[in-house]
């Protein structure tokens, strides 16, 4: 006490700002109302309540959902990232086939059409189909069909049915 | 433990379980009933709390200090129950707005309110007013919060703030007089 008295007498330089000690208290317990829950229960009535014990619960409840959240993070860390590779992988693979595939496919239409210009089609025809008037030689001209008549006429009718009846085994054929 | 203390253990990872049961105990009861000013029902209160602290501690490593952690707990827990809200009333096919009086309404069966005549009737004048008046009646008048704080939270100004809050009690007044 001595020493605080003479300390308010002697001036040491030193000096609080004005009002400080009058308003410590009420800054303290602003500062202690921010870190602890004594606000809490003088709070203005609003007329909800909680389930005994509820905050007991609650804490329990959180801890244990997180303790399994950080067991399982330890596993999925190391799972997430081989499953990402292997996505990344997959992805890759899967890309890589798409465009072979795709480009197989466009050569292989580009091989039937768009690689043939015409004068190749032309060729072609030129070597492959027979000109009009060889073909006309496959046929039987209008002559050569009057002069089988003229030779089937001296043929007895008798002997062109003995024909048919000895070397078709179903004349019933014949009426179809 | 001071907060600054706190984060540093919950930011490493040999100490961040037993911070993390230190930060719980320290903070359930207030972002409680900060959540259930929000939700209103107890079993909603209870889910969104759990959810909150659940965030929290997966992403503590991403809190840099540039705003203290209640205020930033107090967000995530103003985000988190405005989303579930959000999600309700998507749920039960109705407005963001519908869904107070559906919360009021089912208040008297509630077993977890046991306000009197004039408690019911305040809450369901606080439903009546815009989401953002709402919020800020709810943090001034029932948390007791200061401006400073809200507006840290918030991410708003301290003068929005107040005429929010001026706003909010005149048309809180306004319902109590004519219903």
């Amino acid at each position: 006490m001595e020493l605080n008295k003479k300390k308010s007498k002697q001036p040491s330089g030193f000096k609080t700002p004005k009002h400080y000690f009058e308003n410590f208290e009420a800054r303290l317990i602003n500062t202690l109302d921010l870190h602890t829950n004594h606000k809490i229960k003088e709070l203005p009535a609003t007329g909800f309540k909680i389930p005994e014990a509820y905050f007991d619960d609650v804490e329990n409840k959180i801890l244990k959902q997180t303790e399994v959240k950080n067991q399982t993070k330890i596993r999925t860390l190391w799972y997430y990232k081989v499953a990402r590779i292997a996505a990344i992988l997959l992805i890759i693979i899967t890309s890589y086939s798409i465009l072979k595939v795709n480009n197989t496919n466009q050569n292989t239409k580009s091989n039937n059409f768009s690689s043939l210009n015409e004068s190749d089609i032309e060729i072609y025809i030129e070597n492959n189909i027979l000109p009009y008037s060889e073909m006309r030689n496959l046929y039987i001209t209008e002559s050569e069909l009057d002069i089988a008549e003229s030779n089937l006429q001296g043929i007895n009718q008798d002997v062109i049915l003995r024909y048919l009846d000895h070397e078709l085994e179903d004349i019933e054929l014949l009426d179809e | 433990m001071q907060d600054e203390e706190l984060v540093q253990l919950l930011q490493n990872p040999a100490k961040k379980n037993e911070a993390f049961a230190i930060l719980v105990k320290e903070y359930k009861i207030r972002l409680y009933w900060h959540i259930r000013n929000f939700v209103k029902i107890h079993e909603d209160a209870d889910d969104v709390l759990q959810n909150v602290f659940i965030k929290v501690f997966k992403n503590i490593d991403k809190f840099k200090g540039e705003s203290k952690l209640y205020s930033w707990m107090y967000r995530i827990a103003s985000n988190e129950s405005i989303t579930f809200l959000n999600k309700k009333a998507k749920k039960l096919k109705i407005s963001n707005e519908e869904i107070q009086d559906y919360i009021i309404n089912n208040l008297e069966s509630d077993v977890y309110f046991e306000g009197d005549e004039i408690q019911l009737k305040l809450q369901k004048a606080i439903a009546t007013l815009p989401e953002k008046q709402r919020i800020t009646f709810n943090m001034k008048y029932f948390q007791e919060m200061k401006y400073r704080e809200m507006a840290e939270i918030l991410n708003t100004s301290i003068g929005a703030l107040k005429s929010n809050y001026h706003h909010a009690v005149n048309k809180i007044e306004d319902y109590l007089k004519n219903n």
